[in-house]
């Protein structure tokens, strides 16, 4: 996660977590943070579909009553689904791995 | 309230005595309370568990005359206002981190997404409504966050 400049420590403010049903991102103690106009949010992830529905939920830090909701559909131009990622990886040539004989 | 004598208050109990002038009957007495605030949503516990009844009693020489008991809302009445914290779809950044960006990925190939959240609110406005938590729920076309 990030502050325009500043990068903060992704396990402590920003956290993923799968309830059961769908995988979720929580950012905890915004309030308190250096907050200007926004933040950065990077998510390393695996995607099955070229259109990304999510929902984001802004909640009080003390009972999670939900102040603000909105829902988002996304295009991912760069998803190709007759693409596939190869099923085995290669092994490293022997020959260049130190101390292999 | 300012125009009747205040004989005795208190504010942890939500109580406040007052004397009227003695009036001929059928003559009303305009009873205004002002400076009252909507509650936020995180006061939503507190706001139901002060009661949302207004009580009044009525008293002539330390006798009770009569009670009435006025209700407040239920707090499901409050609707959200229009969101000031989202996540800007017209920033580029909202998208797949693909490199070059003619280079497509594969279905279940690990990628890095990037959201950039905004806030049309000042961080005084967001202490004060005590905003704090953030969450997204991906719903549809997204198999594992690592």
């Amino acid at each position: 996660m990030k502050n325009n400049t500043q990068y903060l420590n992704t396990m402590e403010t920003c956290q993923p977590y799968y309830d059961g049903t769908y995988w979720n991102v929580k950012l905890y103690d915004v309030a308190n943070s250096d907050l200007t106009t926004g933040w950065w949010i990077q998510i390393f992830a695996t995607f099955s579909a070229s259109t990304l529905v999510y929902t984001s939920y802004v909640m009080a830090s003390n009972n999670l009553v939900v102040e603000f909701q909105n829902s988002y559909t996304v295009t991912l131009g760069a998803y190709n689904a007759t693409r596939t990622v190869p099923s085995t990886l290669s092994w490293l040539n022997n020959k260049y791995v130190p101390i292999y004989f | 309230m300012g125009t009747y004598q205040i004989l005795w208050v208190n504010v942890k109990l939500n109580k406040f005595v007052f004397a009227i002038p003695k009036k001929g009957n059928g003559a009303s007495t305009t009873l205004n309370i002002t400076s009252l605030n909507n509650p936020y949503p995180y006061q939503q516990s507190l706001y139901n568990f002060n009661s949302t009844n207004i009580i009044i009693n009525f008293y002539n020489n330390y006798f009770l005359q009569n009670k009435q008991t006025f209700s407040q809302p239920s707090f499901s009445i409050f609707t959200k206002n229009p969101s000031t914290v989202y996540i800007n779809q017209n920033f580029p950044c909202n998208t797949i981190d693909n490199y070059p960006s003619s280079n497509t990925f594969a279905p279940g190939s690990l990628n890095i997404l990037t959201l950039n959240v905004e806030f049309d609110e000042n961080q005084t406005t967001i202490l004060a409504r005590n905003l704090g938590n953030i969450m997204i729920t991906f719903t549809a076309g997204l198999n594992f966050i690592k």
